[in-house]
Order: structure tokens, then C-alpha cells, then sequence
């Protein structure tokens, strides 16, 4: 039908569009939006990263583990290979993808409450490890990148663009593969899954796997713009927390969620800091953020909107 | 070699302070199933009590303690009335975020009101110490284990032998029953959550002339109060108990005998942790897992 | 006449979009002593949890001493006089005897009489004061009845509520518990019995209710239901009407095939102490219609659970096609070409109808189908089991029996060779059930082999070709629908033995 692919046909054009204009932006932005481009890509490439997972069932509390493994990647990649900016993210998303593998294999048929603890435990090993191996991490004290190698922050800005496009193609490419499936039907009922068919450590490897490998992405970038690194801020709770309230602030399990629960992050955390003035407001925002959306709005932002919208059509149609 | 002894003694004293900071946590999940993630800033809120009472009022930690666990249990009263009341029946994920999101609103409000600046209570038994066959019986860490075990036994006395606490027992092991025989779960189940409060506060009275107080304090507790309630099998006090000093143990020999072993030994939770989960996530006692 | 002490006036009640009781009426006078009969699944603790206040009714109203306590909730109503000693007894297992039965007595209503109560309770179960001290779960099922009545009894109770007494005890026990009931009774206490044992039911009580799919089918005195055929009948064809067959109900498909495509041999399966699975072997034969039945708690799910490979065999060994299949896991078996429903249905909630039924076609075979082949492949279950016109909505909105035939369609899109059945009638309503006999009916001649468990005695006696009957594991019989149904052995486990004469010793 006509209409249909001319339709189809525009919101590719209008995709691309955007895509192509957030990659531009950092080149014209200021500092200060700069830093809220990277923010903002950052947390919605940490944010499907996370719901992803979470779609197959598995909720993790320790998303940082993936994050600060890609920042130490990338900054080991560069200052002791001397990699540029892009190729060094490689390394770091093998890192991570390698990471979700192993969690997936080792908690096996874990769920629920006891897989979320496991990966909690992973990401505070990890930063006690970070601690322990100065050698490797430079300790507590933390390493710098090396400032030859350092590129411009609206590249790196750029970069991260990148990746947020790139995720959020990702999840709507996999959106429509069989395994969108299998996913739902892991999160539904494991035991009910396998009788068709579907191996359930197979399907959790490749999704810890994807989304270990994109966490770690952001994390690399973010280790390029920061330039320097230690154990606290590579595996920030922070950083796990912002992973979880960004997709149900926006609507879990959905493809705009997490990228609307990102920009709303970051709105709520710039929006307290400017009128509050203290960095210590965004994470009351967000854990009040977090109560309220379990309490009140279980399908976030985006699913509120549907779930209204949803109702008023069935109003108008005059069904109850 | 008075190394051996120092490191039983040390290891026992430290058995002792987990103990009473995992059993809050193994009492409110026996009874609600919940795992209450904001247990951290209970203690957090306790210490910080404990704080004021003595910058304040110049009154002894152990002193204020029991106004301190009352106050808490109240905030635990609230926290419940206002959040997991409505998500009982919701699904074990939610009510873990719920809580979670709670500890960070208790968490940012602390670093408020206090600011991030770590302090400390300083008491006349804090640093002092003695000296026994040759072992340093450090007082301060004694009082700790003293009040810490008696706090403990005290719980489960009432637990075993009073009206209440054995509707609570009732409860925990099999709700439905409980209710034919009278008893009112929902009550129940807020009762053992200010329990649970309380003693987390009592925890944090105990530490907070051991330790630096800080409102991020609770969460490296709550790291540690899961793998003791883990390891001991979630749904067993007498678990617990045990794994409280396996893990105590295994910290302070860690710290110990192992080089550098006073960093590493920050990891021995996160690894028992690990291992259990991946072995035997029943842990000791515990009943074998179906989630 | 007495007056009455419980009413129960058109209640319904079940659970989610299910209904499981569909207006039930029923009268205990005060002093009688009452039983309810069914089998399994005919609603007879969903009776009790409403009377108790475990489950709300959607509809109609519980009185006690003419009081609606209705929408009372289960904590208050030990106040108003009654107590229930539950099915599978539930005792606090970490506490001791002593302790079980001080909570009994919870009630502040009843707490300043605990130590005559818990004196009485001594003296009725002498063997409790024996074990008074020891832990409530190492009791053995006997032990645990008598506590789980005595647990009752220190409230006090008006009206006594117990339900399924007999479940798993051996006939002389059985005894020395309703000899208890006896006891009971003479002390003026009301009782009501929620029992699939009919005979050792109708030994202690005065008059009876036959429950049946959610209704009363049958009611009268103690005598007249113990001697009529109807008994029989309600309790096998879910109808109280003596030997009348279905009128049109197509001719079963006759038994041609001689080759054997899975077979089950010597296969046991223990749990801790409990065997769960004994030494059981039969054979289902290629094309054929097989229907296991047996009461409950009789291993037949267990039975599932192993050929499908959720569990492993503690010996024994299975195989299908020639092929040693035992151990392997679900997604293997499924890959082998073994499709099943659940007894306790799990569709994929959020996800539509049609999303549930893909994911059964997507993942059979070794290689992910593609969607679209997929989404072709499904169209044929959805209309079998006549959810096309539901494939849009998210499965958790399904009436109970829609989600079963949910799951049959979803099982269906494995393409399966052998299709295992848990008891997929349930929920179903009448129409429903005769729809899904024609559903079965043709997915039979298409081919498929069909092992199907089920409750409603009359679906196996129309549909399957060859009949396995279950208890405690074992197999208690074997042969044709009409071998089975005229076995008096089967007739036994349906109805019960009478209890074995128990001597006052007995409970000590």
C-alpha cells in the first residue's frame, strides 16, 4: 500500500536526519552543552544496554562492572598501545562482551533476586581488584591518559553520538530477530521457554554479552573525555544506578524508553543542579524518581503515555 | 607467637558486630521475603544517631542506643506504610528497586543534612585497650561484641518464646497457616521490619565509635550483610549466626595472613558471595532455591 | 431441625480471570457433622479457602451463626468460631508440637484457656503429648494430622473445618484420625469434611455434598449417598446421571498401531525419603490416544517432568523412537519432537496470544525459523484451539481455560511427534471441554501420538484408546477405558477404602 511505505519511508528519512544532526551538534555546541551531549548519549547507550538485559529477565544491580571494565580497557589500550580513540574502544567492548559471557555462564540459571546480587558482587570485586592491582590500574590512586593522545572533547562527543545511534539501531534490529522471542518469553517463564525449544544459557550469554560489549563502549568514551580514571569512578554505584532509573523512568522493556528516560536523566540531574546548586540534589531527584516510577507509573514515562492514550482511543471508540 | 591468639580474638570480636548487622537483614526477609536494600542506611541512620546524641547531648553510644533503634524502627514504620505496603504482592524485582530507591533517598537526605565529611564518636573505652596472656583486647571492639551478642540472643529469646515473636515465626514459615490461627500477617510482617530497622540502628550505634561515619557507610554493610545472610541461607537465623563469623574469620585471616592482605580482604565478602551463588545458592542452612 | 451455623449461599470464587466454584450452596447445622466430596479439582479447598477468608468470593455470601462474614478478613474469623485444619496439614515445621498447638490459641479470645485447651488436645492425641517437644516437621503424616487438629481445636472452634484428613495416610491411620472426628463430633462441635476418601467420609458423617466442576451435583444423608450407584457416577462422569452416555459423541478412532514410539521402563524417581516414581514402565505406541489417570498426589506430573527432562531419573530409563532420551534437558526433548501443557498453566503473560504461539515455532528445530515462516506456521494451531480471533491480546488477559488451549496451540507449533497433556480440561467449562475433545479428536487422526492426564474420567473413557492408572507412583492398572472403569481396584482410589477398625492404642 502506497501510504504505508511512503510512511515507512519518512521515518527512516526523519531518523537519519536526527542521527545525522546529533552527530554534527557537538561541533557547533559550547562546552556546557557538550558536556550534556555526552551525558546524554552516554546514559541512553548505558540505558538500552541495561534493558536490554532486563527484557530476557535479567536485572542487573552492578552495570558499572561492564562500564569501568571498558574505561580501563580503553585507557590501558591507549596508553600502553598507544591505539587512537576509536580502535581503543575495541578492545574494550571484547573486554566487556567477554565479561557478560562469563557472568552469564558462571550464575548459569540464576535468577531474579540472586542473579542481581551476583552481579552486584561482580562490580564491587572488580573495584576492590582496580584497588589491589596498581600495577595494572594504577591503584587507588588511578592513572591519567596520556595527554599526547587526546583528542578534542567534540570528537569524543561525537563518538559517543555515535554509539547512542548505534545502540538504539541495535535494539530495533533485534527487536524484530526471533530472539525478541526468546527474550520475552526468559523474562515470562524460563522453564515454560525451554519446553519450546529455547536454551536459556545460550540466549543469556549473547544478551550479557551485547550487553556487557555496549556498556563498556560508554565507558571507554567516557574514559577519552574524562582522561583520567580510578577505581571510584570506573565502577561507580552511580553509574549502575543511573543504568537502572533511566529505562524504568522511561519505560522498561520498550525500544523509546530508555533513550527517553536518558534525556530525562539528564534533564532532572542539570535541572537540580542549576536551580539547587548542589550535585548531591540529582540522586535524591532520582531515587525519588525510582520510588515513585515503581509506585505509581510501572511502565515509566513512555508507557504511561501509551497506557493513556491507549485509554482515551478505547473511551472515544465507546468501549469501557 | 602471640599472632595466632590475636588473630582468634580479633575474629571473634569482629563475628560478633556482623552478627547483629546481618541478623536485621535475615529477620525481614524470613518473614516478608523481601530483601530489604535500603538495611545499609538503617545503619547509617544509627550511627548518625549515635553521633548527635554524643556531639550533642554528650551522651554514651551505648546509652543512646535504645532511643536511637526506636527512632529508626519508626522510620522503618514509614518506609513501610508509605512504600512496600503497596508492593506486596508486586514482583520480588520491584520491591528490591523500591527499597533501593528508598536507601538513596535516605542516603542523599543524610549527605545533606551532614555533608559528605566523615566523622567519628570518640568515647573513653574507643581507643583504649589491654592486654591478656599476651593478646591486645582492644575495649572499645569488646563493648561492640558485648552489646552486639546480647542484642542478638535478646532477639532470638523473644523470638522463641514470647506471643509475638512466635507469630512472627509463624509467619515467616508458613503465612497462609498463620492467618487461619488469627494471626495478622500484614502486621506481622511491619512489625518485623521495624525490628529489623531497629537493629540495623542498633548496629550503626555499635560501629560508630569503631568507625568512620559516612553517609555512604551503608552500602559497603549491605555488600557485607548479603553475603553473611547468603552464605548462612536466606530464611535462617541460626545460618546467619554462622556465617557472620565464617565470614569474620575469613576476613581477618585474610588480613592476616595474606600479603597486603588488609585491602584484599575488603574483597573475601564479594567472593564468598560469588561462590555461593554459584555452588550451592542455598547456602548453609537455607531451603534449596526454586527462583 | 438444628438451626444453621454455616451458609454458604451462591458463592462463587476462583482465582484470576478462572472460576472455580460456580454457585455453590451448602448448609452445616450446628452439632452436624458434614462432609464434601469431589475430586480432585472439583473446588473442595477452593470451598474452604473462601469459608477461611484465604480467597475472596466474586460473588455470593458465607454466614456464620447468621452473621455475613463475607468479605471478613481470614485473621478475624478464628474469633468468629472457625478453624480449619488445612490440606496437606501445614504445620510450622521449625516449631515444636507444643509450640504448634500454643499457636493454635493465638485469639486473645481463647488464649486464658490455653492449658485446658492444650490439656484437652493432649488427651485426645496422647501421642502428641508424647512429642510434645520435637520438631513439627520431623512428625510423620499421621502425627502431622493429628496436630494440624489439635492446632485447630485450641481456637476453640463453633465450627471445625477439615480438609482432605486422609491425604496420604495408610488406612489405619486413616482410621485412628476419624475415630478423632468421631470424638469431636460427640463434644457438640460442628464439623465440615472436605475428603475425595467418600467411604471413610461418609463413615463420620450425617449428610454429604457431592462438588463437581464447581457445583453441587448430589446431596443427601450419609446413608443415601454411600449406597446409590450416583455416587459412583458423580464422582467418574462428573454427573450424578447413572451410565448415560454423551448422545453424540463420535465413535473412538480404533487402536491400529503396534509400534512403540516411547517407552517408559522400570523408571523411579525418590525425593529425599519420598518416591515419587516407582519402578513404573509402560509403552506408548506410535498414532496412539493414551490417557494416564490417578488421584491426586499419584506422580503423574512427576511423570511428565521426566520424559520431558525437567527431571532426571534416579533409575530407570526412557526412549522414544529407539532413543535414549531421559536426562536430556526440555530444549532437547522439545528439539526431539515432544511438545507438553502444564498442569499449572504458564503462558508468557505480557506477551499477545500469537507472540506466545511463535515462540513455539521459532525455536523447535535446531536452526531460529524466520518470522514470517513463523508467522505462518501459527495460524493453524490459533484456529484449532479458536484463539485467531484473540491473537492480538496479551495472554494474561485469557479466562483460565483459554490459556490452556493457549498452551496446546503454542505446544502444537513444535510440530510435535508426541503431544503430553497436564490435565489441559481444566478451567474449561462444559462446552469448552466437548470442544477440545473435537480439538483432540483431530489432532489425533492427523497424526500426532497424544498422552494425555486427566481428571475428568469421562473425557478418557471418550477419547483416549488405552487407559494407565497411577498411585503412589506405581501402576495400578493398565488396558481399555471400559477395563479401567469396571476395575474395582480403580474404583478403590477413586472412592476410597473403608478405614481400616482402629483400636483406641492407636493414637497413643
Amino acid at each position: 500500500m502506497p501510504s504505508m511505505t511512503s510512511h515507512r519511508g519518512a521515518r527512516i528519512a526523519l531518523a537519519v536526519a536526527t542521527s545525522i544532526g546529533c552527530l554534527a551538534l557537538p561541533f557547533f555546541a559550547s562546552a556546557v552543552v557538550n558536556d550534556w551531549i555526552v551525558s546524554a548519549a552516554s546514559l541512553t547507550i548505558l540505558a538500552i544496554s541495561w534493558n536490554l538485559a532486563a527484557n530476557a529477565g535479567l536485572i542487573s544491580l552492578g552495570h558499572s562492572a561492564f562500564w569501568g571494565l571498558g574505561s580501563y580497557t580503553a585507557i590501558l589500550a591507549a596508553n600502553k598501545l598507544g591505539l587512537p580513540m576509536a580502535v581503543s574502544l575495541l578492545p574494550a567492548m571484547l573486554v566487556g562482551a567477554l565479561a557478560g559471557g562469563l557472568l552469564a555462564v558462571i550464575t548459569g540459571r540464576l535468577r531474579g533476586i540472586f542473579f542481581a546480587i551476583s552481579t552486584l558482587a561482580l562490580s564491587e570485586g572488580l573495584r576492590v581488584l582496580a584497588v589491589m592491582l596498581p600495577g595494572l590500574t594504577g591503584g587507588g590512586e588511578g592513572m591519567y591518559m596520556n595527554p599526547k593522545l587526546r583528542m578534542g572533547p567534540e570528537f569524543v562527543a561525537a563518538l559517543m553520538v555515535v554509539g547512542a545511534v548505534g545502540a538504539v539501531w541495535l535494539s530495533w534490529v533485534l527487536a524484530r530477530m526471533p530472539s525478541h522471542f526468546a527474550f520475552r518469553a526468559m523474562r515470562a517463564n524460563e522453564a515454560a521457554a525451554e519446553m519450546l525449544g529455547v536454551h536459556p544459557v545460550r540466549f543469556r550469554v549473547g544478551v550479557l554479552a551485547l550487553s556487557g560489549a555496549m556498556a563498556a563502549f560508554a565507558g571507554g568514551v567516557r574514559v577519552w573525555y574524562g582522561g583520567f580514571i580510578d577505581p571510584g569512578i570506573a565502577f561507580d554505584l552511580h553509574i549502575t544506578i543511573l543504568a537502572q532509573i533511566a529505562p524504568i523512568l522511561g519505560g522498561i522493556h520498550t525500544l523509546v524508553g530508555p533513550v527517553i528516560g536518558a534525556l530525562l536523566g539528564v534533564l532532572l540531574s542539570e535541572a537540580t543542579r542549576i536551580w539547587l546548586g548542589t550535585k548531591g540534589f540529582s540522586l535524591l531527584v532520582y531515587g525519588l524518581a525510582l520510588v515513585l516510577c515503581i509506585l505509581f507509573l510501572p511502565n515509566g514515562v513512555w508507557g504511561g503515555i501509551r497506557d493513556g492514550l491507549a485509554r482515551r482511543a478505547r473511551r472515544l471508540r465507546g468501549k469501557p | 607467637m602471640t599472632l595466632f591468639p590475636q588473630f582468634l580474638l580479633d575474629s571473634l570480636l569482629l563475628g560478633g558486630l556482623y552478627c547483629l548487622m546481618a541478623v536485621g537483614l535475615a529477620l525481614a526477609f524470613g518473614v516478608t521475603r523481601i530483601i530489604n536494600f535500603a538495611h545499609g542506611e538503617m545503619i547509617m541512620l544509627g550511627a548518625y544517631g549515635a553521633y548527635m546524641f554524643a556531639t550533642y547531648a554528650g551522651i554514651d553510644p551505648l546509652l543512646s542506643l535504645p532511643l536511637v533503634a526506636v527512632a529508626v524502627a519508626l522510620v522503618g514504620y514509614v518506609i513501610f506504610k508509605l512504600t512496600l505496603e503497596r508492593a506486596l504482592d508486586a514482583p520480588h524485582i520491584n520491591q528490591i528497586l523500591l527499597l533501593f530507591g528508598v536507601g538513596l533517598i535516605i542516603q542523599n537526605l543524610a549527605a545533606l543534612a551532614f555533608t559528605g565529611d566523615e566523622r567519628s564518636v570518640t568515647t573513653v573505652y574507643s581507643l583504649a585497650a589491654g592486654s591478656f596472656l599476651g593478646v591486645t583486647v582492644p575495649y572499645g571492639r569488646l563493648i561492640a561484641f558485648a552489646v552486639s551478642i546480647s542484642l542478638t540472643v535478646g532477639l532470638l529469646v523473644w523470638l522463641r518464646r514470647s506471643e509475638l515473636g512466635r507469630a512472627i515465626q509463624a509467619v515467616a514459615q508458613r503465612a497462609d497457616a498463620a492467618r487461619l490461627v488469627g494471626i495478622n500477617v500484614t502486621a506481622m510482617f511491619m512489625l518485623s521490619f521495624m525490628v529489623s530497622a531497629a537493629l540495623g540502628a542498633a548496629t550503626g550505634a555499635v560501629v560508630s565509635f569503631l568507625l568512620t561515619i559516612s553517609p555512604f557507610m551503608g552500602f559497603h554493610m549491605l555488600v557485607k550483610g548479603f553475603a553473611i545472610v547468603v552464605l548462612g541461607g536466606l530464611g535462617s537465623i541460626g545460618g546467619t549466626l554462622i556465617a557472620a563469623f565464617l565470614l569474620a574469620f575469613a576476613e581477618t585471616g585474610v588480613a592476616y595472613f595474606v600479603p597486603e592482605g588488609g585491602g584484599w580482604a575488603e574483597g573475601v565478602a564479594l567472593v564468598v558471595l560469588f561462590i555461593v551463588l554459584i555452588l550451592r545458592p542455598r547456602g548453609i542452612l537455607g531451603h534449596a532455591v526454586d527462583d | 431441625m438444628k438451626p444453621a451455623l454455616l451458609e454458604l449461599r451462591g458463592l462463587h470464587a476462583g482465582y484470576g480471570d478462572s472460576t472455580v466454584l460456580d454457585g455453590v450452596d451448602l448448609t452445616v447445622r450446628q452439632g452436624e457433622v458434614v462432609t464434601l466430596l469431589g475430586v480432585n479439582g472439583a473446588g473442595k479447598t477452593t470451598t474452604m479457602r473462601a469459608i477461611t477468608g484465604l480467597l475472596r468470593p466474586t460473588a455470593g455470601q458465607i454466614l456464620i451463626g447468621g452473621t455475613d462474614i463475607t468479605s471478613l478478613p481470614a485473621h478475624r474469623r478464628v474469633a468468629e468460631g472457625i478453624c480449619l485444619s488445612p490440606e496437606g496439614r501445614q504445620v510450622f515445621p521449625n516449631m515444636s508440637v507444643e509450640e504448634n498447638l500454643f499457636l493454635g490459641s493465638t485469639d486473645p479470645r481463647v488464649r486464658p484457656q490455653r492449658a485446658q485447651s492444650l490439656d484437652g488436645v493432649y488427651t485426645m492425641f496422647p501421642k502428641l503429648r508424647e512429642r510434645r517437644a520435637q520438631k513439627a516437621g520431623l512428625l510423620s503424616g499421621g502425627e502431622q494430622q493429628m496436630l494440624a487438629i489439635g492446632r485447630a481445636l485450641m481456637g476453640q472452634p463453633r465450627l471445625l473445618l477439615l480438609d482432605e484428613p486422609s491425604l496420604g495416610l495408610a488406612p489405619l491411620i486413616v482410621g485412628v484420625v476419624f475415630d478423632a472426628i468421631r470424638e469431636i463430633a460427640r463434644s457438640g462441635i460442628s464439623i465440615l469434611v472436605v475428603e475425595q476418601n467418600a467411604h471413610a467420609a461418609l463413615g463420620v458423617a450425617e449428610r454429604g455434598y457431592v462438588l463437581s466442576e464447581g457445583r453441587i451435583v448430589l446431596e443427601g444423608s450419609a446413608p443415601e449417598l454411600a449406597a446409590t450407584e450416583s455416587i459412583r457416577n458423580a464422582f467418574l462422569r462428573g454427573d450424578a446421571n447413572a451410565g448415560s452416555a454423551p448422545a453424540s459423541a463420535p465413535p473412538r478412532a480404533p487402536d491400529a498401531s503396534s509400534e512403540s514410539m516411547l517407552e517408559v521402563r522400570n523408571l523411579t524417581r525418590n525425593f529425599g525419603g519420598l518416591v515419587a516414581t516407582d519402578n513404573l514402565s509402560f509403552v506408548v505406541k506410535r498414532h496412539q490416544f493414551l490417557g494416564v489417570i490417578g488421584p491426586n498426589g499419584a506422580g503423574k506430573t512427576t511423570l511428565l517432568n521426566l520424559i520431558t527432562g525437567y527431571l532426571r531419573p534416579s533409575r530407570g530409563e526412557i526412549t522414544l523412537d529407539g532413543r535414549r532420551i531421559d536426562g536430556l534437558p526440555p530444549y532437547d526433548t522439545c528439539r526431539l519432537g515432544i511438545g507438553r501443557t502444564f498442569q499449572v498453566v504458564q503462558p508468557f503473560a505480557e506477551m499477545s496470544v500469537a507472540d506466545n504461539v511463535m515462540t513455539g515455532a521459532l525455536f523447535a528445530r535446531g536452526t531460529a525459523a524466520k518470522i514470517d515462516e513463523a508467522r505462518e506456521r501459527i495460524r493453524r494451531p490459533l484456529e484449532l484451539v479458536g484463539l485467531a480471533r484473540k491473537a492480538e491480546l496479551p495472554a494474561g488477559s485469557l479466562t483460565l481455560g483459554e490459556k490452556k488451549r493457549l498452551e496446546l496451540a503454542r505446544a502444537l507449533a513444535t510440530e510435535p511427534k508426541l503431544l503430553l497433556l497436564d490435565e489441559v480440561m481444566a478451567g474449561s467449562t462444559h462446552r469448552e471441554v466437548v470442544e477440545l475433545m473435537q480439538v483432540l479428536r483431530d489432532i489425533h487422526a492427523a497424526g500426532t501420538t497424544i498422552l494425555m492426564i486427566e481428571h475428568l474420567v469421562h473425557v478418557i473413557v471418550d477419547l483416549a484408546q488405552h487407559v494407565v492408572v497411577l498411585n503412589f507412583g506405581r501402576k495400578l492398572a493398565e488396558g481399555t477405558p471400559e477395563e479401567i472403569v469396571a476395575n474395582p481396584a480403580v474404583i478403590e482410589t477413586y472412592l476410597g477404602s473403608a478405614p481400616a477398625a482402629a483400636t483406641g492404642d492407636a493414637r497413643r
